[in-house]
This record gives structure tokens, C-alpha cells and sequence, in this order.
């Protein structure tokens, strides 16, 4: 599936992305921002889960590839959700500044990526719809300070974005892949089969074995 | 190979049986008796307007228009009913792909089902995954509203509904408003609640409680008020019945129809003020909104979240699914597919293209897959299935909505993994679902019974995509839209397909339903229109002069899927109801024409101009237009006629197109399909 670059000057990784979050805080929509640069104001929800990929080039001679799993976040797929995030290296975790309950949700989401999920699992926590509070300050729920300092406790990225205005998108998911080991072989236990599919890092064959577990 | 869960003993487990896993047949359903039952049709359907106080019975109503035939080697005219269903429950837990821990899976969630190796750990995880939502179990104050209703609130029919025409088709009429809920959450109360009345058609949801679990028109603040009223007329159908089936009651008004299933803990309600909808279509579309429930939550949970729970508001467990109800509520009574017992319709493609493809999904079939689907807009272009198994055209239907009605999946590049309950099939347990749209319009579809099947179905979709390209089947450009189609399926549908003949025959439009196999085929809609509704003038008034519309059958070879689709619902939606109303003739006795078997309407009132005609001028319209359905062992003919064309000529159209599809048959039928 994965064509890398031949030259040796050039790294290639792909990482498994996952979107967590409540039903509506604009997962979906940051991830359309993302891949195709397009924001929808009358998105319908998510069923089930969709799958992107995208391809960012970090600088010059690395191209970093993600595969994304926009979850739904509705309650029902609550049961379903270790199979998307099992094998992720790396999550979003998604709030709606307007809304403070969803913080709560992405809390829980945090806890439960940090004893289920990759031990290494890099963890962004997106505060999102930040264009709202732009316009128009009551409206916002959770304030700046409280989000980022409960992020910095959990050890997590941190950003305000939005995906209407695009503000920070790009940002979230580079600041991700900066984070992601390029040099060491990242994640645990991937196996082809279970469509695991980790750091595959040509140009340093080493790095292959390196961090496998196995 | 260890992973941080091996420490998790269900992980682990789960782990070794995906490894592990083929699909087993025994999980299935079994096959329905192999017979071929003569088509029971409802013998005493109510002319419009009927008695006040009609009670039909389901035995001739609800059940038999989707599965009027079974043809077991068919692919998709089995008939798979609640019984047989239960018959597979012995075998779902002992599925092997269903992996503990599960709650989404068919093993999971079957609590009811308690065989010594998985009923009560399934209980648990249904409960586990219901917990979260179980256990706050609001009581939201709705039922306080219940009190202050009166029975004069009940959703009536529209101011305009008696001088309706359904085959008005220049207005707007016939089709069936969609939601428009943010226009009525801007306005003010009184104009939303004369909004909310205006509306044709209505379909209410709700549970043994009186909570609204869905409603097509209104918000909450218009809803609840009529919610007295609809638990009243439901309660008042609801005195224990004779048989257990007699789950449907309707009666009319003069100008409202309002018909009810029960299918506790589940209240659906429909009302309607279109002409030559029947209490059976009423049931037909509601008993589709039921399954599109089952479909997002499986007939056990749905049956656990109620038991002691009397006032659980469903709502938390449907939630993102509204926009798939309401697109059913909104094409349903449009859809001729559905009309004529969810038959499939099948792309027009040649044989020799359809076996490449048929061959292919064989070729590069999945260890885990169960079905294997090509669609085009609202339509087949090929399957693989096990041999044992079918699919049940109401699954396709809702799987054809979920599909093609709601903008969630046809986005070109996302691929979707969704978990689904297809309740014809199994209603008791989830399926995934891998949907690509690798071109516009174009979707792949691979169905599995085990939920880490993603992958291997995804390699699948690439392979064969990538047949196809390569047979010439699929354009290789790079470019969306136009030349992104089966080429061989559109050419030939345009070119030698339907669009020439039926301009010699005499006829404007036409559809004909294999009975047996319970597949439709029928020519693009002729005058078609744009996605903007013409304004009259710029309909050009030549235009029915002998000859089609130059819009249906020559050039735009490349038109896009998508625009297809938006203008054929359009348009097919007029003819419809002309379809609608010959099948009530022929339904109903003491029926015209020739007894059962054939039945002509005249067509000929000023305000039943058909699509072409501009209405600037509609007195000008002098000459009749007959209508016809033909009723044969094989088909179902439905035709419309060009102006001026008399009876005798119709008939002998009729003829000339069943010989098109007899000699056509390779083409137009999906006899079987691919099987493994
Ligand atoms: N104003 C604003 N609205 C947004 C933003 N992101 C998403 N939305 C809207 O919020 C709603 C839910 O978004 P969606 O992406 O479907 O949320 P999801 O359920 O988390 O995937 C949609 O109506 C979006 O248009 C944003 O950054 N700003
Ligand atoms: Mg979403």
C-alpha cells in the first residue's frame, strides 16, 4: 500500500492517526480541513467511522503519511472504539470550546487512550470551534488556560482550533508529526494482518527492527 | 509479537479468533422454503376517500409487497422474515468472528439467546455498552406535555390537499417535502405550527411511553404538543388483537390517511394526503423506517434499552441517524423501487462486462467476505455472495438510501468501515460494512461479518478497482465527473438500451418488474429536468411532439452520476404516483380492465400534465394519455403513454417491450450473481 521513496536522503513514515472526541465538537470537520483543505457547514454525523489518509512533507527530505480513522463519537460505537485506536500512534482528541461538557469527554477519552491505547501513543488534545469565541467571547465555555494546563499534566499537545477558519489545523497535525518518533521505530506489536502499520521508515532499514517488540 | 494487551485476556482472545476466523454459515440464516407462492395481493385496500374507520389487517397488508416471491437461487428475492431469523439465533452466538468483549457484535448482543457459551456474557456486554446511557434515563418531562394535548391538534391534512392533484406534475406537490427544520426553528411559533401542518406526509416514531424517538417535520416545541393526540390514536388501536400480526390499524379522514404499526416497543405513524397511497404504502414505508432503526441498533438492544427502562428515550441510541430516517421519509413515496416491493433496479450492462466484474470479486474476494456489491446510482451493477445466502431487497433499500440519499458516504476517497444491522438478514447482530465510492457514484461495498475485516476488504476494493480500470470497465482518468462511469453500463443504456425503443413505442415512460427475482428495469426518466425546477418557459413546448426529449437520450454521454441522481428521484417521482395509482387499481376490487391482470387510467384532467407539458398552456392539452399495468406470470409492466396514443396501441407497446427485455435479459436481470 505504501510506495516509499527510494532515495536514501528521503524518509518516509506512515502513522495511524485516530479522531476521539464527542458526537459534534468537529472531528469530522477538522479532518476535511486537513486532507482536503474544505469546510462544511452542514456536515451530517459521522456513521460508523471514515478513513483518510493524508501525506504532509515535515521539511525538505521527510514526508510523513497519515491514515486517519474519524470515529463517530456517537454512544453507541462507544464498544467499537478500541479497534480504531488499538493500533494508533497517534490520537486527537477533540473538544468544543463552547461546550464544557465535551472537555469532560475528551478527558475521559485521555484516560482511557493512556491505559489502553500504544504506551507511546502521541496525544493531542484539540480545543475546537475556536472562530466562535473569536466572534463573539461569551460563547466561550472553556477557557484557554484551563484546557492547556490540564493538558500539560496529562502530556499531551495542545491547540484551539478551528476548522472553519483553518486556523491551527495544519499546525495540530504537524506539531503531531514532529512528535512522532521518525528515528526509532514507534509503536508495538503491529502486525499486518490486524492492518497495523506503524513508522515504516525506509532509507534506515535499521530503524525496521529496531523498536519491534516481537 | 506481544502487545501491551496481551495483559488483557479479551483482547487477546479476540486477537486469536480474528486470526482464526472464515465466516461460518451456520451463523445465518437458514433459506426459506423453496416455493414459489402465488403473489397474495390485498383483496380490500379502501378507494380514497375510504370509510372512516378502516382496520386492515397485516396479513394482507404489511407483509407481502416487499417479499411477494421467493426464488432461492435468485439473489434477491428471498424471503427472510421474522422467522427465520429467530431460527438463526441457536447459531449466533457460537459465530466464531464475534470476539468477546464485543458489545457491536452479533455474539454480544444477544442476550436473549442464552446458550451455555455466550447468552450471559452477551447480557453483560449489552449492558456495557448501554451502561453510560442506561443509567441516567432522564425523565425529560416530555410525558408532563402529553396532558395538555388536544385531539383537534392531530396532524392534519393540508388547506390545499383537496384540490390536490398528485399528477400536478408541474407543481411542487408530488414530491414529499423534505425537512426543512431549520426554516421552521427560525420562525416564529405560529407559522411553524401552520408550517409543520402544511406538510403532506407525516412519519412519527415513538415509544410504548409516548417519547418521540423521530419525527420527519418539526422540532421538539412543535412535536411534543401533538404527541397527546398521536398516543391517542395509536392507544386507541391498540386493544389486544386477534392474531399477533395484526400490528396495523389505519383509517382515514376525508382527506388524511393515517395508518399505524405497532411493533412495541416501537409506535410508528404515518399520515399522508396524497391521492392513491393506501394504507399498505403507508406500512410499507413505515415497516422501512422500523428496519432503519434495527439497522442502527439490532432488534435485541433495542428491545433491552425499553425492558424496565418504560420511559428510555431512544433518541440517545439513534442519535446521527435522523438524517437516514428522514431520507427515507423523503424518497420513500417517491421511490418506484420501493413502490414495487423494494425491488432492485439493475444497471443496464452487457453480459460479457457484468461476468469481468462478477469474475473479479470472485478473484479477489476476502477471506472474511460475506457480500460483494458494485452499485451505481440507485442501482446494481454486480454482487457475490455465498451461495447459501441472498440479500432481501428491503436490506438493499435501506442500504441504497444509506448510500445514495444522504450525502455521509458518496464523498470520493473516504472509505468507511460501519457497523450495520441488515434485519431481513440477521436482526439480531451487527455486519461491517466497507463503502468506498472510487468514483463518483460508483461505490464498492464489501460486507463481512468480522469487525477487523477492514483491511483485507480495503485491499480487495484496490484490486478490484484496479481490474476494472484495467478491463476499460472503469476510465482510468484522473478526472471527476463525466467519463467517470461504467462505460460500458451508461453507453449502452443510452444508446441502444431503452431510450430508442421507447420513442418508436409509443410510450413516454415505462418500468417492468421481474417478479421472481424482485429486479426492476426501466429506461432514464424522460424529461428529466435540471436540479433547478424549470420555470415553465424554458420548458420548450415541441418538446412532446412525437419524439423524446432530446435531454434523455442523445449526447451528455458523460452526465454525472450524481446529477443523475438528483434529477431521475426528480422526475421519477411524478411518474410514481402514476405507477401508485395503477397499482391500487389492479389491488383493488372491484378493479377496470381486464381482472387483475391488466388495468388503464385515463390521464387527462388539465393539472395532470406530465413533465414535458409546460404549464403555461395546459388547456391546450386536448389529447388523453393512457396509463397501463400488465400483470404476467414473469412481469410486472407498468407504462405510460405518449398523448393521443389509444389503449390498443399501449397494449401492443407493451408487447414490444417485453420482448426488449426478454431478448435484453442478460443485460437488464442479476440472475444469481456471483456465488462462493
Ligand atoms: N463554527 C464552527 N463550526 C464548526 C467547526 N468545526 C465543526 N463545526 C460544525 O460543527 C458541527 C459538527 O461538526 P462535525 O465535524 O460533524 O463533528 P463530529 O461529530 O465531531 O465529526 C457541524 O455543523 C460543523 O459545521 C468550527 O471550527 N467552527
Ligand atoms: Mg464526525
Amino acid at each position: 500500500m505504501s510506495h516509499p521513496r527510494s532515495s536514501t536522503s528521503q524518509r518516509f513514515a506512515q502513522f495511524k492517526l485516530v479522531l476521539l472526541g464527542e458526537s459534534a465538537v468537529g472531528k469530522s470537520s477538522l479532518v476535511l480541513r486537513f486532507v482536503k483543505d474544505q469546510f462544511d457547514d452542514y456536515r451530517e454525523s459521522t456513521i460508523g467511522a471514515a478513513f483518510l489518509t493524508q501525506t504532509i512533507a515535515l521539511d525538505e527530505s521527510t514526508t510523513v503519511k497519515f491514515e486517519i480513522w474519524d470515529t463517530a463519537g456517537q454512544e453507541r460505537y462507544k464498544s467499537l472504539a478500541p479497534m480504531y485506536y488499538r493500533n494508533a500512534n497517534c490520537a486527537v482528541v477533540v473538544y468544543d470550546i463552547t461546550q464544557a461538557a465535551s472537555l469532560d469527554k475528551a478527558k475521559a477519552w485521555v484516560k482511557e487512550l493512556q491505559r489502553q491505547a500504544n504506551e507511546n501513543i502521541v496525544i493531542a488534545l484539540a480545543g475546537n470551534k475556536l472562530d466562535l469565541a473569536t466572534a463573539q467571547p461569551s460563547k466561550r465555555a472553556v477557557e484557554t488556560a484551563e484546557a492547556e494546563a490540564y493538558a500539560r499534566e496529562a502530556g499531551l499537545l495542545f491547540f484551539e482550533t478551528s476548522a472553519k477558519t483553518a486556523e491551527n489545523v495544519q499546525q495540530l497535525f504537524t506539531a503531531i508529526a514532529r512528535k512522532l518518533p521518525l528515528d526509532q521505530q514507534g509503536p508495538r506489536g503491529l502486525r499486518q494482518g490486524a492492518g497495523g502499520r506503524g513508522v515504516d521508515l525506509k532509507g534506515g532499514a535499521a530503524a525496521q527492527q529496531q523498536g519491534c517488540n516481537c | 509479537m506481544s502487545t501491551r494487551k496481551d495483559t488483557n485476556p479479551k483482547e487477546n482472545t479476540s486477537d486469536r479468533h480474528s486470526d482464526l476466523l472464515t465466516v461460518s454459515e451456520d451463523y445465518f440464516p437458514p433459506l426459506p422454503p423453496r416455493s414459489l407462492p402465488a403473489p397474495q395481493l390485498p383483496t380490500h385496500l379502501p378507494a380514497r376517500p375510504p370509510p372512516l374507520s378502516h382496520r386492515a389487517s397485516t396479513a394482507s397488508l404489511a407483509a407481502k409487497a416487499t417479499t411477494a416471491i421467493s426464488l432461492p437461487e435468485g439473489v434477491y428475492a428471498q424471503q427472510q422474515d421474522g422467522v427465520s431469523s429467530g431460527n438463526a439465533s441457536g447459531n449466533v452466538t457460537t459465530a466464531p468472528s464475534f470476539s468477546e468483549g464485543d458489545a457491536g457484535s452479533i455474539r454480544s448482543i444477544a442476550p436473549t439467546v442464552s446458550t451455555a457459551d455466550g447468552g450471559e456474557e452477551g447480557r453483560e456486554n449489552l449492558e456495557m455498552m448501554l451502561s453510560e446511557i442506561l443509567e441516567e434515563d432522564r425523565e425529560d418531562g416530555i410525558l408532563a406535555g402529553l396532558g395538555t394535548l388536544r385531539a383537534s391538534a392531530l396532524p392534519r391534512t393540508t388547506t390545499e390537499a383537496d384540490d390536490y392533484s398528485d399528477l400536478d406534475l408541474d407543481s411542487d406537490s408530488e414530491s414529499v417535502d423534505s425537512h426543512s427544520g431549520d426554516e421552521e426553528d427560525a420562525a416564529p411559533e405560529e407559522q411553524r405550527l401552520h408550517h409543520f401542518r402544511s406538510h403532506r406526509k407525516h412519519f412519527f416514531i415513538l415509544s410504548a411511553a409516548g417519547k418521540p424517538v423521530f419525527s420527519f417535520h418539526g422540532n421538539d416545541s412543535i412535536v411534543i404538543p401533538h404527541l397527546g393526540a398521536i398516543s391517542a390514536i395509536i392507544s386507541s388501536f391498540s386493544t389486544p388483537s386477534s392474531s399477533t400480526t395484526d400490528n396495523l390499524q389505519s383509517f382515514a379522514t376525508p382527506t388524511t390517511l393515517f395508518t399505524v404499526l405497532s411493533l412495541p416497543p416501537l409506535y410508528l405513524l404515518a399520515t399522508s394526503t396524497l391521492p392513491y397511497e393506501t394504507p399498505y404504502h403507508l406500512s410499507a414505508q413505515l415497516s422501512l423506517l422500523h428496519s432503519q432503526i434495527l439497522s442502527t441498533i439490532t432488534t435485541p438492544t433495542l428491545q433491552s434499552a425499553f425492558k424496565n427502562r418504560f420511559n428510555f428515550d431512544l433518541r440517545r441510541l439513534i442519535g446521527g441517524t435522523e438524517p437516514i430516517l428522514r431520507s427515507l421519509c423523503t424518497h420513500l413515496p417517491s421511490s418506484t423501487s420501493h413502490l414495487l416491493s423494494n425491488a432492485l433496479c439493475i444497471l443496464h450492462l452487457r453480459a460479457s462486462h457484468r461476468r469481468i466484474i462478477h469474475n473479479m470479486l470472485i478473484q479477489y474476494r476476502a477471506p472474511s467476505l460475506l457480500y460483494g456489491l458494485i452499485l451505481a446510482p440507485h442501482k446494481l451493477v454486480a454482487v457475490c455472495r455465498p451461495k447459501r445466502h441472498s440479500l432481501h431487497p428491503s436490506d438493499l433499500q435501506l442500504l441504497f438510501n444509506l448510500l445514495y440519499n444522504t450525502p455521509t458516504f458518496a464523498e470520493v476517497g473516504t472509505e468507511h468501515w460501519v457497523p450495520l444491522c441488515l434485519p431481513k438478514f440477521n436482526d439480531k447482530g451487527f455486519l461491517h460494512v466497507y463503502v468506498c465510492f472510487f468514483t463518483e457514484g460508483l461505490a464498492c461495498v464489501l460486507v463481512s461479518a468480522d469487525k477487523e475485516a477492514f483491511y483485507q476488504l480495503r485491499e480487495m476494493r484496490e484490486k478490484l478497482v484496479e481490474g476494472m480500470k484495467k478491463a476499460g470497465l472503469v476510465s482510468k482518468g484522473g478526472h471527476a465527473g463525466k467519463d467517470m462511469i461504467i462505460k460500458a453500463g451508461i453507453l449502452e443504456e443510452k444508446v441502444k438500451g431503452y431510450d430508442n425503443p421507447v420513442a418508436t413505442w409509443g410510450v413516454r415512460h415505462w418500468v417492468v418488474k421481474e417478479r421472481g427475482l424482485v429486479q426492476i428495469t426501466m429506461p432514464r426518466c424522460p424529461g428529466r429536468m435540471k436540479k433547478k425546477r424549470p420555470k415553465p418557459e424554458a420548458l420548450s413546448p415541441g418538446v412532446d411532439a412525437g419524439q423524446i426529449t432530446p435531454d434523455a437520450g442523445s449526447s451528455s454521454t458523460g452526465s454525472n452520476a450524481a446529477d443523475n441522481t438528483d434529477t431521475e428521484v426528480d422526475t421519477s417521482s411524478r411518474y410514481t404516483s402514476i405507477w401508485r395509482r395503477l397499482w391500487t387499481e389492479v389491488h383493488t376490487p372491484p378493479t377496470s380492465g381486464v381482472k387483475g391482470k391488466i388495468a388503464f387510467i385515463t390521464i387527462d384532467s388539465p393539472s395532470e400534465a406530465l413533465p414535458e407539458s409546460s404549464s403555461q398552456a395546459p388547456q391546450s392539452i386536448s389529447k388523453q394519455r393512457q396509463a397501463l399495468l400488465h400483470v404476467t406470470q414473469p412481469y410486472e409492466i407498468y407504462a405510460i403513454g405518449r398523448k393521443g396514443v389509444t389503449r390498443d396501441q399501449m397494449i401492443r407497446a407493451v408487447r414490444e417491450i417485453v420482448r426488449w427485455v426478454k431478448r435484453e435479459e442478460e443485460r437488464v436481470w442479476v440472475v444469481g450473481g456471483a456465488t462462493f
